[in-house]
C-alpha cells in the first residue's frame, strides 16, 4: 500500500528544478587508501585501544554563494559529510562570521523535496494552467500555495493526485544534500567561499599489472589507482591527492609518513563512479632479478599502533610453522618513496598469450618492488628471540632476534629476510651481524646468501622506545 | 551469421589439427577455465589529433570495476578508465549528527547488487599523434561458461567408431566478443599455480615439471550472445573399437591430489563394487588429435542398418584421471560369468624415509567357456607422488593417479594380478 501511494505521489508531482547549484570552483580532494584487512586474529588492535586508520576524504572546494538575509546555502555536498568537520572561509569578506550551520541530507521523496522549499516562490502546473505563489505547506495529499497580496492574498489548496502536474522551484536549488549557514557579514550579495569537510564513502586502492617477457628477463610494470566515489556527490575537475595507509606522525616522532601521490591533471569523479588513473608512470622492459623472500610471520604491526607490544613471550619463536618462503622477482623502481600497498597481477607472455602467473600483494620498499611468483619449499627458516628486556621505567623494549635459514637444494640462493619490527612504530637497530635496510615504517630487510645445502644465521638487536 | 562464423571456425578447433591457426590481428583473447574466463579485450581507437580523446566501452555484466586492468596501453598515455554509477552509495549521515561516526565496516555493508546489464565505461587517453591506436583491457568473468561433450558412433559390426565432440560456450556477458579462444580444463587458480611453478623452475634453473593440463586452442571464435558451439575432432578418422572386460573396483572417488599421501591405512580397503566386472568397449586414442581436449561425457551410439541410432553406453572422456591414457573404455553392461576380488595383502609406513607402501592382490574368476581379456583399472588414490615397485602383469599409466593392468583369464579358470605401490613425500 505504501509503495502504491508513493508511486501515485511521484506521478502527481513532477519537481522541476529551474537551475542547478552554483558553478564549481577549484576542488581539491585528499583521499585516504582503503586499509588492508588485519591479517589473522592477533592480540591488540582497536579493542585494546589501537588507533583507527584514517579513511574517507577531505574535500575542499570553492563556491560562489548568494548571501541574502544573513543566510547562505550550498547544495551538492557529500551525503556522507561529517557536519562537525565543516570549515567555512569567506574569500570575499574575510571578516564574515558563520553563526549557525544546518546540514540537509538528500531528499528522497517528492514530499521531502517540496518541504525544503516552504517559503520559496514556486510555480505550479495544473490542468487549468500555471499558478504562481509562495509555497506554504506540503503533505502527501495536498500542497498549499499563497497567492495574491493585500486583501487579495489567499491560500490555494491543490490536490496532488490528479491535479498538480509539476512544481517549478527557484533557481539554484536541488534535492541534493545541502549545507545552510547563518552568516554575519557587512557585504551581502555574491560571495566566494572556501568549504572544507571530511566525508566517508570515498576510497582508493592501488593495483599493479606486471607483464613479464617470454624469457623472464624483463617486466613492464603499470601502477593504477582506483578511486571509488560513494559519497553521493559529484566532483568535476577535482585535484586529487591519494594518501597511503598510515598516520601522519607528529614532528620529530621518528615515524615515516604515508606516501602521497598527486594525480596529474584534474579528474571528474561523479556520484557512484569508479575511476582508474595511472598512479605513477609505467615502466617498460625493466630488468628483473630472481630472489627468495622469507617472512617468519604475518605482520602484527597494525595491532600495536597505540599500545606497544611489551609481552616478551609474544612471537618469540615463530617461523618454522608460520614462516613463508616465496620465489619472487625484484625490480628497481624510481623514487625514494615506496609504492603504496596494493595487489599485483603478474602475467607472462607465452606463445602469443598473456598467461596468468600470480596475484598477490606487491612487496615494496623505497626504490624496489617485489612480485611473488610461488611458494618455495627449498628454503626453510626459524626465528626466535635470544633475549628480550622490557624496561617499564624507561619505556623501552630491547629484543635480540636470531633468524636461521636452511637451504635444501645444492644451489646457493639469495634470500631477503623481511622482519617486522612490530612492537612499536618507533625503533632503531642497536646491532646486527648483517647490514640491514629499513624498508618500511616497521620493516627491516636483510639480504643474505645461503650456500647450497647450507645454512645462514642473521642476528640483530632492536630497541623500541615510546 | 554467428552460426556460420562458428561453423567456419570448426576446422580450427583443437583436435582437428595439432596446431591452431594464428589469431587474426585485432582479435580479443579469451581463456576459458572451469570456474571463470580471463578476457583480454583489445580496444582500437582513432585519435583525430594528438592529445586527449575519449571512447565509450562496454564491459561484461558482473565485472567488478576494480578487477578491470589495462594490460597494454601501447603508444597511448595518461589513461583514465571511468565506470559511471558502478559504486553503491554509502549510507548518508544523520542530519543531526555532530560527531564523526565509525565508517561502516566492510562486513556490515550490504552486498552489492549483481549486475544484469553490461558495465558501461569511458576510457580517456592521450594520443601522441593523430591516427589509429590499440590497447588491451584484462578482466575475469564468470559469464562465459562452457562444457564439452562427445559421441562415438559405431556400426553393427562394432569394430570401428568415429569420435566427434563439441564445446558449447555460453556467453551471458551482454557483450559480443570476437576472440582467439582457448579452453583450459582446470580452474584458474590451478592453472595460475602451474604457470607460477613453470616460471619458478625457469628462474631458479630447475628442470621444468611436466605439464598436467594442455590448453585447447579453438582459434578465433565469434562469441555472440547465447550459446556458440565449436566442433572438436572434426574430420577425425574412425578408430578401432573392440570388446573388453573392465574391473574397476575403486573408481576415482578417493583420489587425493596432494603431494603428501593420505596415510590412513583403512582407506581403499572396502571395495565399492564388489566383484562387478563391466562389459565394455575399448577405443584407441589418437594422441595428436586428442591433445588438450577438455573432459566431458561421451555417448557410444550404434547406427543400425535402417539408419536409426541406438545408445549403447555412456562414460567420460579426457578426465584428469585418464589424461595420458592410450585407450578409452565405455561400459555397456555387467559381465556375466566373470567376477573380481581385490585384497590388500600388506602395507607399511616409514616416517623417517617418507614412504608408504601397499601390496594388492586382485583375483579374477572366469566361469565362461572361453578365455576373456580383462583390463584391471586401479587408482593410486593416496597421493600424486607414487611409483610401482612391482607389478605381475604389464601396467600402463592412464593419468596422474590411475593405472591399467591387462591380463587374460583362461576359460573356467582364474588369473591373479599382484602389484606394489610406494608413495613418497
Amino acid at each position: 500500500m505504501g509503495v502504491r501511494t508513493g508511486s501515485l505521489i511521484a506521478a502527481a508531482v513532477t519537481v522541476a528544478f529551474a537551475a542547478q547549484a552554483e558553478p564549481p570552483g577549484r576542488i581539491q580532494i585528499t583521499v585516504w587508501a582503503t586499509p588492508p584487512p588485519p591479517s589473522g586474529e592477533l592480540y591488540g588492535g582497536l579493542a585494546y585501544g589501537g588507533y583507527a586508520p584514517i579513511t574517507g576524504a577531505l574535500v575542499t572546494e570553492q563556491r560562489d554563494v548568494e548571501i541574502a538575509g544573513g543566510e547562505a546555502r550550498v547544495s551538492g555536498v557529500a551525503a556522507t559529510l561529517d557536519p562537525a568537520s565543516v570549515q567555512l572561509r569567506d574569500l570575499t569578506d574575510p571578516a564574515a562570521v558563520m553563526t549557525a550551520q544546518r546540514f540537509l541530507p538528500s531528499a528522497a521523496t517528492p514530499t521531502e523535496i517540496l518541504t525544503r522549499h516552504i517559503g520559496d516562490p514556486v510555480s505550479v502546473t495544473t490542468p487549468r494552467g500555471e499558478l504562481g505563489g509562495t509555497l506554504r505547506a506540503v503533505d502527501d495529499q495536498v500542497i498549499a500555495v499563497e497567492t495574491g497580496a493585500g486583501d487579495q492574498r489567499h491560500l490555494e489548496i491543490l490536490r496532488r493526485e490528479g491535479f498538480v502536474q509539476g512544481v517549478r522551484l527557484p533557481p539554484g536549488t536541488t534535492g541534493d544534500p545541502s549545507l545552510a549557514w547563518r552568516v554575519r557579514t557587512a557585504k551581502p550579495g555574491k560571495h566566494t567561499i572556501e568549504l572544507s569537510y571530511r566525508a566517508d564513502g570515498m576510497s582508493w586502492s592501488a593495483d599493479y599489472v606486471a607483464v613479464l617477457d617470454e624469457p623472464g628477463r624483463a617486466v613492464d610494470l603499470a601502477s593504477w589507482a582506483t578511486i571509488k566515489n560513494a559519497t553521493g556527490a559529484s566532483f568535476d575537475a577535482a585535484e586529487l591527492t591519494l594518501v597511503g595507509v598510515g598516520a601522519d606522525p607528529a614532528p620529530g616522532a621518528g615515524r615515516i609518513p604515508p606516501a602521497r601521490f598527486r594525480v596529474p591533471g584534474p579528474v571528474r569523479i561523479g556520484r557512484g563512479d569508479a575511476v582508474q588513473v595511472e598512479l605513477v608512470p609505467r615502466r617498460t622492459a625493466v630488468p628483473v632479478r630472481s630472489v627468495i623472500l622469507y617472512e617468519a610471520m604475518l605482520d602484527p604491526s597494525p595491532r600495536f599502533q597505540a599500545v606497544p607490544g611489551t609481552e616478551c613471550s609474544q612471537f618469540s619463536g615463530v617461523g618454522s610453522g608460520n614462516g613463508r618462503t616465496d620465489v619472487a622477482i625484484e625490480i628497481d623502481v624510481p623514487g625514494r618513496v615506496a609504492l603504496p600497498d596494493g595487489k599485483v597481477r603478474l602475467f607472462q607472455r607465452r606463445a602469443g598469450h598473456l598467461e596468468v602467473v600470480s596475484e598477490d600483494p606487491l612487496r615494496t620498499a623505497a626504490g624496489i618492488a617485489r612480485i611473488r611468483v610461488v611458494a618455495n619449499g627449498d628454503i626453510t627458516g626459524d626465528r626466535h628471540a635470544v633475549s628480550c628486556n622490557y624496561d617499564e621505567q624507561r619505556h623501552t623494549v630491547q629484543e635480540t632476534i636470531e633468524l636461521k635459514l636452511e637451504n635444501r637444494t645444492p644451489r646457493a640462493a639469495d634470500v631477503i629476510l623481511r622482519e617486522f619490527l612490530w612492537r612499536w612504530p618507533i625503533w632503531h637497530i642497536e646491532s646486527e651481524d648483517h647490514k640491514g635496510v629499513r624498508a618500511g615504517p616497521q620493516l627491516q630487510e636483510y639480504r643474505v646468501r645461503v650456500p647450497g645445502s647450507g645454512r645462514q644465521v642473521v642476528t640483530y638487536t632492536a630497541v623500541y622506545a615510546w | 551469421m554467428v552460426t556460420r562464423a562458428a561453423l567456419a571456425l570448426c576446422a580450427l578447433a583443437c583436435g582437428a589439427r595439432p596446431h591452431a591457426a594464428p589469431a587474426a590481428m585485432g582479435a580479443d583473447d579469451v581463456a576459458l577455465y572451469r570456474d571463470r574466463a580471463v578476457v583480454h579485450q583489445r580496444i582500437e581507437l582513432t585519435a583525430p589529433r594528438a592529445g586527449a580523446t575519449t571512447i565509450a566501452l562496454r564491459l561484461p555484466a558482473g565485472v567488478d570495476p576494480e578487477q578491470v586492468l589495462v594490460t597494454d596501453l601501447g603508444e597511448l598515455a595518461d589513461a583514465r578508465l571511468r565506470f559511471t554509477g558502478a559504486i553503491p552509495q554509502a549510507a548518508p549521515r544523520d542530519a543531526g549528527a555532530g560527531e564523526a561516526e565509525e565508517p561502516l565496516a566492510a562486513e556490515e555493508a550490504p552486498p552489492p547488487r549483481p549486475r544484469t546489464v553490461p558495465l558501461d565505461a569511458a576510457l580517456e587517453v592521450s594520443a601522441p599523434h593523430a591516427g589509429r591506436f590499440a590497447l588491451a583491457l584484462g578482466y575475469t568473468t564468470n559469464r562465459l561458461e562452457w562444457d564439452a561433450a562427445y559421441t562415438m558412433t559405431t556400426t553393427a559390426a562394432r569394430d570401428r567408431a568415429v569420435v566427434r565432440g563439441a564445446i558449447a560456450i555460453r556467453n551471458t556477458t551482454g557483450v559480443a566478443l570476437h576472440a582467439r579462444t582457448r579452453v583450459i580444463d582446470a580452474e584458474l587458480g590451478t592453472w595460475r599455480d602451474r604457470s607460477a611453478e613453470q616460471l619458478r623452475d625457469a628462474l631458479v634453473g630447475a628442470p621444468p615439471s611436466a605439464p598436467q593440463v594442455e590448453p585447447c586452442d579453438l582459434g578465433v571464435v565469434a562469441l555472440g550472445d547465447g550459446e556458440t558451439r565449436v566442433e572438436l575432432l572434426a574430420g577425425a578418422a574412425p578408430r578401432t573399437l573392440r570388446s573388453v572386460l573392465v574391473y574397476d573396483p575403486i573408481g576415482p572417488g578417493l583420489d587425493h591430489t596432494g603431494a603428501i599421501p593420505v596415510s590412513d591405512p583403512s582407506i581403499g580397503t572396502a571395495v565399492e563394487r564388489p566383484g562387478q566386472v563391466s562389459e565394455s568397449f575399448e577405443i584407441e586414442r589418437d594422441p595428436r588429435a586428442s591433445r588438450g581436449l577438455p573432459a566431458g561425457p561421451v555417448r557410444l551410439l550404434e547406427r543400425r542398418a535402417d539408419g536409426s541410432l541406438e545408445l549403447l553406453g555412456e562414460a567420460r572422456l579426457f578426465d584428469a584421471a585418464t589424461r595420458v591414457a592410450e585407450v578409452d573404455t565405455i561400459a555397456v553392461g555387467t559381465a556375466q560369468g566373470v567376477v573380481g576380488h581385490r585384497e590388500r595383502r600388506d602395507w607399511a609406513k616409514d616416517d623417517d624415509r617418507h614412504r608408504f607402501s601397499e601390496e594388492f592382490l586382485v583375483t579374477i574368476r572366469n566361469a565362461r567357456p572361453g578365455p576373456v581379456e580383462l583390463v584391471l583399472r586401479e587408482h593410486l588414490y593416496r597421493g600424486q607422488n607414487w611409483t610401482l615397485a612391482y607389478h605381475s602383469v604389464p601396467a600402463v599409466k592412464e593419468g596422474s593417479q590411475q593405472i591399467a593392468l591387462r591380463t587374460t583369464v583362461p576359460a573356467n579358470g582364474s588369473a591373479k594380478v599382484l602389484y606394489v605401490v610406494v608413495y613418497t613425500w
